[in-house]
C-alpha cells in the first residue's frame, strides 16, 4: 500500500478552497447575470419606445439607430417589425426584407410581415412572389381583428390582381370579399369592382344581396341598374335607375343612365308585344341612326367610296312606304342593312371614333 | 479507535494522488470555468459602464466627448498607481509571464486589468476586451498553478492554459483561441499541453454561454461564391489589408517612440487627447467607439454603403492607434477585426457596382476582411482563417478567406520584419521570443551532419582482420544482424585473441538508427551515450548511408573544438 504524500493532503485543501470559492463566484456570477440580462431587456424596451416615438415625430434615421440597438440585445419580433416598417418608410426595402424573413423564419404564419413582404415585392416589381405573400398575409396569423385585416389584405390583392390586369383571379378574390364583407359599403365596392371587371352577373347578385336588407340604398339600386345595362335587360335595369333617382333625384349619373335605359327601351325593335307598325317603325329608326353614324365619322370621300353600295342600299330601303303585310321580312331587311352599315363604320371610322351608344346596345340585342 | 479516521484520511489522500498528467487536466478544467466566469464578470461591467456612459439614453452629444475622455484618464491612473503590471495589451504580458517568469503572472494584474480595462472601454475608447481577456486568463492560471505548488515546467505550460480560456470566453470562439495560443504564446507542445489548452478553452466558453446566452459573437448571414472571378477581389482585399497592416504597425512604432520621448508630466495627456479623438469621432461616426461589434454586425448585414464602410475602416485605425499608443488600457484584436471588415467591405461594395462581372454582397467581404488585417498585423495566419471560419460555419469562406488572409500576412512579413506583439514587448523593454521567427528558422538534420559511411565488419570475421580494418580509426561499425550495428572500439578488439570470431569475444549492443530527415536535436538526444550513430534510408533501412557523431553535430552547427584541449574555438 502506497503511503499518500504530504503534498497531496495540502492539493486537497487548496482544491476544497478551490472549489468553495468557485461556488462562491457562480452564485455571483449568477445574480450578476440575471441583473445583466434584465437591465439589457429593459435597455432594449427603452430604446423601441423611444423609437417608437422618433419615428411617430418623423425622425426615421433616429428611429432606426435606436430599434438597432433593442435588436442588438434580443430579436424580439415587435422590435423586428418596427425596425421593417422605419426601414421601408426610409426606403430601404432590401434590409427591411432581412428583418421581415428573420421573423418568419420563427413565425412563418405571421401575417403582417407577410403584408410588408408582399408590398415590398409589389414595389420590386416580383408580381408573382407579391401574390404569394398577399395569401399568407389573408391567411396567416393577426395579432388584433384578424378578419379586418384579412379582408383588408385581400383588397389591397384584388386592388393589386386588377392593376396587373389578372382579372380572372381578381375576380375570385372579389367573390370571396363579397362573400365576406360584412358592411353594406364593402359589398357594393365589391360588385362595382366585378362590374368594371366585365362579371355583370356576379355583380348584380351581390347588389341584389344587399338590396335584400336595404331595398332603399341608392348606390345598390344605381349599380344593380349598370349590371342589368350590362347584362342587356334593359327593363330591369330602367327599375333599378328610376328606384335610385326616386330616392336621390339629384344624382345626375344615375339620370344619364335612366334615359340611356329609356331610349334603348324605346328604340328597341324586339321588345315583346309592339305592334308589326311599331316594330317597322323602329327598324327604320334603327337603320336611320346606324346610316347617319356612318356618315357622321366617316366624312372622307375614301370612306363614301368604300361603303357606298351600303349607303346606297340604306338610303333605298329609308325610301320605302310602310308595306301593307306585316310579315316581317321588311324589318328584318332594315335591321340586316343596319348591323352591314354598323359593320362599315366600325371598319371605316376604327375604334377611336365614339359610337352611338344606344345604337350599339339595340344592335348588340338584335344580333342575340 | 483513532487510528480508524486516520486511515480513512489516508485511503482519501491515496485517492487524491493522481499524477501530473491528470492534475494538469483536472486544474485546466478549474482554470476554464474560473477564466469563463471571470470573462462574463468583466464583460457585464464593461458593458455596464458604457450604459452609464457614452451609451446612456438621452445623455447628448458632449458625454459622447467626455466619457472616453475621463475613461481613458481613470484606466491610466488605475494602472499607473494602483496595478502597474496590468500595462500592456495583453497577449506580451502574458508571453513575458511564460518566457520571463516560469508562468508568473501576478493577480494584481488581473484584477488591475479587470478595471482599467473595463473602464476604458466601457467609456469607448477604441479597443478591444479580447487581449486583456487572454492576460486575465492566464494570470487567474498562474494564481491557481501557485495555489496548487505546480512544478516550473508545469506553471510554464499552465498560464498558455489559461490564455487560451479566457480568449475563448472572450470571443465566444474555443478553436480560435486555441490555435491563437499555439501560434503566438506557446513555443512548442505536447498532447498533454494541447489537452489541457483544449480542455479550458472549452470549460471557458461553456460558462460564458451559460451565463451570457448561446448567441454567437455575429450573426452571419449566408455565404455563397457567386463568381470565380471575384477571388480577384478577395485577393484585392488582402492586399489592401497586408499594406494597411504595415502602415498600421509602423505608425505604432512611431506614435510609440515619440510618446516615450515625452516627459512624465506629459503621462496623462497623451491619454485625454487620444479619448478626446475618439469622442470627436464619435459624434459623427459613433460606430467606431469601443469594440466596434455591432457595428461589424450591421456591416455583416449590408446596412452600410462602401463609402461608409471605407471611412469607418480608415477613422478607426486612427483612432485605434491613438488609443493605443496613448497607453489606454485594453486589446486589438477587435479594432483590427472592425478595420479589416470596413475595408474589405468597402472594396466588396464598389466591386458589387463596378466589377464587371456579378459579386457577392460587401457583407461577404465584411467577412472575409475581418481575418486580413489581424493576419497582417498580428501575423497569425492560421488564427486568422480559422477565426473567419468558426465566426461563418460557413465551408464555402474558407477559399477567399486563406487567399486574402495569405496575401496579407505574406505582404505584411516582406515589408515589416517585425510582429506588432514583438515590436510592442521590445518598445516596453522585453526581449521575447518571436513565435514567427521560431517557425521561420531553418532546422539543421542528420543530412546536414552526417559523414560517408566507413568500412563495416561482419560478426563471423575474426579479430585479425578486424584489427587490420582497425589500423588506423579508433573504432568501426559491426554488422550484428537483423539490420542493426553496433560499434566496436580497437580497445574492445586488440584485447581478444586474434584468430577468435568477433561476435564471440565482443558484446554485441545494437545502436539506435536515425535518419536523414530527423532533426540534429532529436538525434543528438538519440547519440547520448554513444559514440556514433548508423545512419540509414527510410526505404531502405538495412543499409547505412552514412555516421553521426558529436563531432559531426559540432561540425554542423559551426562549432570547430581545439584537439589538444577540446575546447571550442570557433562557433
Amino acid at each position: 500500500v502506497s503511503v499518500p504524500s504530504p503534498g497531496a493532503a495540502v492539493r486537497l485543501r487548496v482544491l476544497v478552497i478551490a472549489f468553495g470559492l468557485l461556488a462562491v463566484i457562480f452564485t455571483g456570477t449568477t445574480f450578476l447575470a440575471r441583473w445583466y440580462r434584465r437591465e439589457r431587456l429593459i435597455r432594449a424596451h427603452h430604446a423601441f419606445v423611444l423609437g417608437e416615438s422618433l419615428e411617430a415625430k418623423g425622425r426615421g434615421q433616429e428611429a432606426i439607430e435606436l430599434f438597432r440597438d433593442a435588436l442588438s440585445v434580443t430579436n424580439r419580433p415587435e422590435y423586428q417589425l418596427a425596425m421593417a416598417q422605419g426601414l421601408i418608410k426610409l426606403g430601404r426595402l432590401d434590409e427591411a426584407s432581412l428583418y421581415l424573413h428573420e421573423i418568419l423564419q420563427h413565425n412563418p404564419s405571421e401575417a403582417y410581415p407577410n403584408l410588408l413582404l408582399a408590398r415590398i415585392a409589389v414595389d420590386e416589381k416580383n408580381d408573382a412572389q407579391a401574390i404569394n405573400y398577399y395569401q399568407r398575409a389573408i391567411y396567416g396569423r393577426w395579432s388584433s381583428e384578424p378578419e379586418a385585416h384579412s379582408l383588408d389584405a385581400r383588397w389591397e390583392l384584388a386592388g393589386f390582381l386588377i392593376k396587373t390586369g389578372r382579372n380572372k383571379a381578381a375576380t375570385a378574390e372579389l367573390l370571396q370579399l363579397g362573400d365576406q364583407a360584412r358592411t353594406t359599403e364593402a359589398r357594393i365596392k365589391a360588385a362595382t369592382m366585378l362590374l368594371d371587371l366585365h362579371s355583370p352577373n356576379q355583380a348584380a347578385d351581390l347588389f341584389r344581396e344587399v338590396l335584400k336588407t336595404q331595398p332603399l340604398n341608392t348606390a345598390a339600386l344605381a349599380g344593380l341598374g349598370r349590371a342589368e345595362m350590362a347584362l342587356g335587360d334593359y327593363r330591369q335595369a330602367r327599375n333599378a335607375f328610376a328606384s335610385a333617382l326616386r330616392r336621390n333625384p339629384a344624382d345626375s349619373q344615375v339620370r344619364a343612365s335612366l334615359s340611356q335605359a329609356d331610349a334603348i327601351l324605346a328604340l328597341d325593335p324586339t321588345e315583346r308585344g309592339l305592334p308589326f307598325s311599331e316594330r317597322y317603325a323602329r327598324s327604320r329608326r334603327v337603320l336611320q341612326r346606324a346610316l347617319s353614324d356612318l356618315l357622321q365619322c366617316g366624312e372622307t370621300a375614301a370612306v363614301h367610296a368604300a361603303a357606298q353600295k351600303q349607303i346606297d342600299a340604306a338610303n333605298a330601303l329609308l325610301r320605302r312606304s310602310l308595306p301593307h303585310r306585316g310579315n316581317g321580312a321588311a324589318e328584318e331587311a332594315n335591321l340586316a342593312m343596319a348591323e352591314q352599315l354598323w359593320d362599315a363604320r366600325r371598319q371605316a371610322c376604327g375604334p377611336n371614333a365614339p359610337p352611338d351608344e344606344v345604337l350599339e346596345r339595340v344592335l348588340a340585342r338584335i344580333a342575340k | 479507535m483513532k487510528a480508524e479516521p486516520a486511515g480513512r484520511e489516508g485511503s482519501r489522500l491515496q485517492a487524491f494522488q493522481l499524477g501530473e498528467t491528470q492534475r494538469l487536466l483536472l486544474l485546466s478544467i478549474l482554470i476554464g470555468v474560473f477564466a469563463g466566469l471571470l470573462i462574463v464578470c468583466f464583460h457585464i461591467t464593461m458593458e455596464a459602464i458604457g450604459w452609464g456612459t457614452v451609451a446612456k439614453f438621452g445623455g447628448g452629444r458632449l458625454a459622447l466627448v467626455f466619457w472616453p475622455v475621463a475613461g481613458a484618464l481613470a484606466a491610466v491612473f488605475i494602472v499607473a498607481r494602483l496595478f502597474p503590471a496590468a500595462r500592456g495589451s495583453g497577449v506580451g504580458d502574458t508571453k513575458a509571464g511564460v518566457y520571463i517568469s516560469d508562468g508568473y503572472i501576478p493577480f494584481s494584474a488581473v484584477v488591475g486589468k479587470f478595471f482599467s480595462c473595463s473602464i476604458a472601454i466601457g467609456a469607448g475608447n477604441s479597443l478591444g476586451p479580447e487581449d486583456p481577456s487572454l492576460h486575465m486568463g492566464a494570470g487567474v492560471a498562474s494564481a491557481l498553478g501557485r495555489s496548487f505548488h505546480l512544478s516550473r515546467e508545469s506553471m510554464r505550460a499552465i498560464a498558455p492554459v489559461g490564455a487560451a480560456a479566457g480568449l475563448a470566453a472572450a470571443f465566444n470562439t474555443p478553436i480560435t483561441a486555441v490555435l491563437f495560443v499555439i501560434e503566438e504564446v506557446l513555443s512548442g507542445w505536447s498532447a498533454g499541453v494541447l489537452g489541457s489548452i483544449m480542455l479550458a478553452a472549452v470549460s471557458a466558453v461553456v460558462v460564458e454561454r451559460w451565463f451570457l446566452g448561446n448567441q454567437p459573437l455575429f450573426a452571419v448571414p449566408q455565404f455563397e461564391l457567386t463568381n470565380v472571378s471575384e477571388l480577384a477581389v478577395y485577393a484585392a482585399v488582402g492586399v489592401l489589408g497586408g499594406l494597411l497592416s504595415v502602415l498600421f504597425i509602423k505608425a505604432v512604432k512611431y506614435m510609440r517612440t515619440r510618446a516615450e520621448s515625452l516627459p512624465e508630466e506629459m503621462r496623462y495627456l497623451q491619454p485625454a487627447a487620444a479619448g478626446l479623438a475618439v469622442g470627436v469621432a464619435g459624434l459623427w461616426l459613433p460606430q467606431v467607439m469601443g469594440a466596434g461589434y455591432p457595428a461589424i454586425d450591421s456591416a455583416l448585414h449590408d446596412r452600410y454603403g462602401w463609402a461608409l464602410l471605407l471611412l469607418l475602416g480608415g477613422v478607426k485605425i486612427i483612432v485605434t492607434l491613438l488609443c493605443f499608443s496613448a497607453h489606454i488600457p485594453g486589446g486589438m484584436f477587435a479594432p483590427a477585426l472592425f478595420t479589416g471588415a470596413m475595408i474589405g467591405g468597402g472594396i466588396g461594395g464598389l466591386a458589387h457596382l463596378y466589377w464587371p462581372l456579378p459579386t457577392s454582397p460587401a457583407s461577404a467581404y465584411v467577412l472575409v476582411g475581418m481575418g486580413t488585417f489581424f493576419a497582417g498585423v498580428f501575423r497569425a495566419p492560421m488564427t486568422s482563417i480559422f477565426m473567419v471560419f468558426e465566426v461563418s460555419a460557413s465551408y464555402v469562406i474558407i477559399l477567399p478567406v486563406m487567399i486574402a488572409n495569405t496575401i496579407s500576412y505574406l505582404i505584411s512579413r516582406k515589408l515589416q520584419p517585425q510582429a506588432f506583439f514583438a515590436l510592442v514587448a521590445e518598445e516596453d523593454g522585453l526581449e521575447l521570443p518571436s513565435m514567427e521567427e521560431q517557425r521561420e528558422e531553418p532546422a539543421l538534420r542528420v543530412e546536414d551532419a552526417m559523414s560517408p559511411p566507413a568500412p563495416v565488419l561482419n560478426k563471423s570475421e575474426s579479430v585479425r582482420a578486424a584489427l587490420a580494418t582497425l589500423r588506423d580509426r579508433d573504432g568501426v561499425l559491426l554488422e550484428s544482424g537483423d539490420g542493426l550495428w553496433t560499434y566496436l572500439t580497437k580497445a574492445e578488439v586488440a584485447s581478444a585473441a586474434p584468430d577468435a570470431v568477433l561476435e564471440t569475444v565482443v558484446p554485441i549492443q545494437p545502436l539506435p538508427r536515425v535518419y536523414p530527415d530527423v532533426s540534429l536535436d532529436s538525434a543528438l538526444r538519440l547519440l547520448g551515450p554513444h559514440r556514433v550513430l548508423p545512419v540509414s534510408s527510410r526505404t531502405r533501412p538495412f543499409t547505412l548511408i552514412g555516421l553521426l557523431s558529436l563531432a559531426d553535430i559540432e561540425r554542423a552547427y559551426g562549432i570547430v573544438r581545439d584537439r589538444g584541449q577540446g575546447r571550442p574555438i570557433r562557433a
